[in-house]
């Protein structure tokens, strides 16, 4: 391990006092994506252009003190989200060409913001996947052991931020597709509350579930990239008319009082040993600050992954029956008829996992079984979501492990999909609860891989886990630590 | 009714889907399905009762905006991407529905 991040704060504050320019900032950025992506696979597409065009736009600012709280900042966007003119294949066959004449809400917000998207991450198909090696474009590799996966679905964007490429990335996370890769990298992971976010734009996988989250280097920054994006939008009647507040100036290392509650039941088998060690050490750390660590009892979370994948896959079903090859996507021509037609073009545009998700979804909704399977998991999804909010009012956090296991090898889980599946056994419940959650860096394993603490906190009161994970983050400082693999050999 | 493993309909769901899989395809998946639904077999089996009263599942509450005519995209640029439009304004080309 060696190296310091360079954060987004600090690449902000560096253009408005004039230390660089906005073109420097982007052109190091762009180094850096050459030297190290080849061998990392964390980029899809990189709009080298158009980046360079943004940047020389704010150089040619009058007053720089004016420019917006991402300014000169390059951040990379997860392949699921829409960008205008830049192809978007959300990891898949079926959307290989496939160019959106919008971006999505949350690209235009960052954007306003005065950050320069230089490109598009890798992820695994439609984003249903642990590991992002359901990609069609070939799998991301971890930076700190290019053996192990980086965890998925939003890998690329972990795997980018975690090399350095940029210091911060969009993901979406449907049952912990921001957190777990964030855990897994060794960045800062944020699922925010169902609604703080617009969809509008982000690829559907469950809708119910999906939400736009950043990763970055810092808690810090992380915050400054979610003040931008959140927020109402007349384009998602799910967007809540929540106000947004300044979660960096909230940003006081002050714990003092705060209760954190641990579902030891949780925990009592299935998770590596040098994670719940990590996770416990975080703990001491935080009650050492004047945190208040108590036991808890979350109901039903022992249903969690398979309600999850129930319910996730039901959605999935429903929203990727408009692959038809018609409008968009891949299309296999059939002269055997229209049916025929969207058999072969779906069959040959989706991937493995894909298939077998809608095979299950389809099956849990379809005649016979809907009340046994579906309507179940609905029932079950309240339940699960009652029960962290009980859990919620005796603490203001729910501490767990982001993953019972530090970064995994590549193909291990992949031929397993139920292996794969309970990869996600900790950050589904927050997922069904539709409550915001973080990961931040505790620790590393003997074998240097990264290790993440998940805080789980109550509906939109992102502000208490930023500034519990930003305490944390101030005692420790994992963050500062950057992989020194092959793979980035070159970055700046 | 929990299916089990060996009597999962695969065939018969993958048409649902719109999915021609090929006898390899279908044979992996009938027993990984089959599999994964034995494990979560246990959210049939257990009596959750009956939701718990309070707000809806994903905790949002819709938000409405005016009712009234705006800006949206061109014909063309809605179509842009269409795999086989090409010469055709504002259609797409499709393989026969109707017989002879």
């Amino acid at each position: 391990m060696s190296g310091e991040r360079e954060t987004a704060v600090a690449q902000r504050a560096a253009f408005v006092d004039g230390a660089t320019t906005a073109t420097a900032t982007c052109e190091a950025a762009l180094a850096r994506i050459a030297a190290c992506n080849r061998e990392l696979g964390a980029m899809l597409a990189v709009d080298e252009a158009t980046a360079l065009r943004r940047a020389a736009a704010l150089d040619a600012l009058p007053d720089r003190s004016l420019a917006g709280p991402l300014a000169a900042v390059p951040v990379a966007v997860k392949d699921n989200i829409c960008t205008a003119g830049l192809t978007t294949t959300a990891g898949s066959r079926a959307l290989a060409h496939f160019v959106p004449p919008y971006s999505a809400t949350a690209v235009d917000r960052l954007e306003r913001a005065g950050a320069i998207v230089v490109g598009k991450t890798n992820c695994d198909e439609f984003a249903m996947g642990s590991s992002s090696e359901h990609s069609a474009f070939g799998p991301v590799r971890n930076p700190w052991d290019a053996s192990r996966t980086p965890g998925g679905s939003s890998g690329g964007s972990a795997a980018a931020v975690a090399a350095g490429l940029v210091p911060a990335a969009l993901g979406s996370d449907t049952g912990g597709s921001v957190r777990q890769p964030a855990a897994l990298c060794g960045c800062v992971g944020v699922r925010p509350t169902y609604g703080r976010v617009s969809r509008h734009g982000l690829i559907a996988f469950a809708s119910s579930l999906d939400q736009i989250g950043p990763l970055a280097a810092t808690v810090r920054d992380a915050a400054a990239v979610l003040r931008a994006i959140a927020g109402p939008d007349a384009s998602d009647a799910t967007a809540a008319a929540a106000a947004v507040p300044d979660w960096e100036s909230a940003l006081d290392g002050d714990v003092r009082g705060c209760r954190i509650g641990v579902p030891s039941h949780l925990l009592a088998s299935g998770v590596d040993r040098e994670v719940a060690s990590a996770v416990m050490g975080a703990l001491e750390v935080l009650a050492s600050r004047g945190a208040e660590i108590r036991e808890i009892t979350l109901a039903h979370a022992d249903l969690a992954v398979p309600v999850y994948y129930l319910i996730a896959t039901a959605e999935a079903s429903s929203n990727l029956a408009r692959y038809d090859g018609v409008r968009y996507g891949y299309r296999v021509g059939a002269e055997d008829g229209l049916r025929a037609m969207y058999e072969r073009s779906r069959a040959d545009g989706f991937g493995a996992e894909v298939k077998r998700r809608l095979i299950l979804g389809t099956f849990v909704l379809s005649a016979g079984y809907y009340d046994a399977y579906y309507l179940k998991a609905q029932q079950a999804r309240a339940h699960i979501r009652a029960g962290f909010l009980s859990a919620l009012t005796g603490a203001d956090l729910v501490a767990l492990p982001t993953s019972p296991t530090p970064a995994f090898p590549l193909g291990e889980r992949v031929q397993d999909p139920m292996a794969m599946y309970l990869s996600d056994v900790f950050t589904v419940g927050a997922s069904l609860a539709g409550v915001p959650a973080i990961s931040v860096p505790c620790g590393f394993t003997a074998g240097g891989l990264p290790i993440g603490l998940q805080l789980i906190g109550r509906p939109f009161d992102e502000a208490t886990l930023l500034r519990v994970a930003d305490a944390y983050e101030r005692d420790t400082g994992f963050w500062r630590d950057r992989p020194s693999g092959p793979r980035c050999r070159g970055g700046a | 009714m929990p299916a089990e493993r060996e009597d999962f309909p695969v065939v018969r769901v993958a048409a649902l889907a719109r999915l021609r899989l090929s006898p390899a395809e279908s044979a992996l998946y009938q027993e990984q399905l089959g599999r994964i639904l034995s494990f979560f077999g246990q959210v049939a089996a257990v009596d959750v009762g009956a939701p718990p009263a309070g707000p809806a599942i994903t905790g949002a509450s819709a938000t409405e905006r005016p009712d009234a005519v705006c800006p949206s995209l061109s014909s063309e640029a809605a179509l842009a991407n269409a795999p086989d439009a090409a010469g055709l304004p504002r259609l797409v080309r499709v393989p026969k529905v109707l017989g002879p």
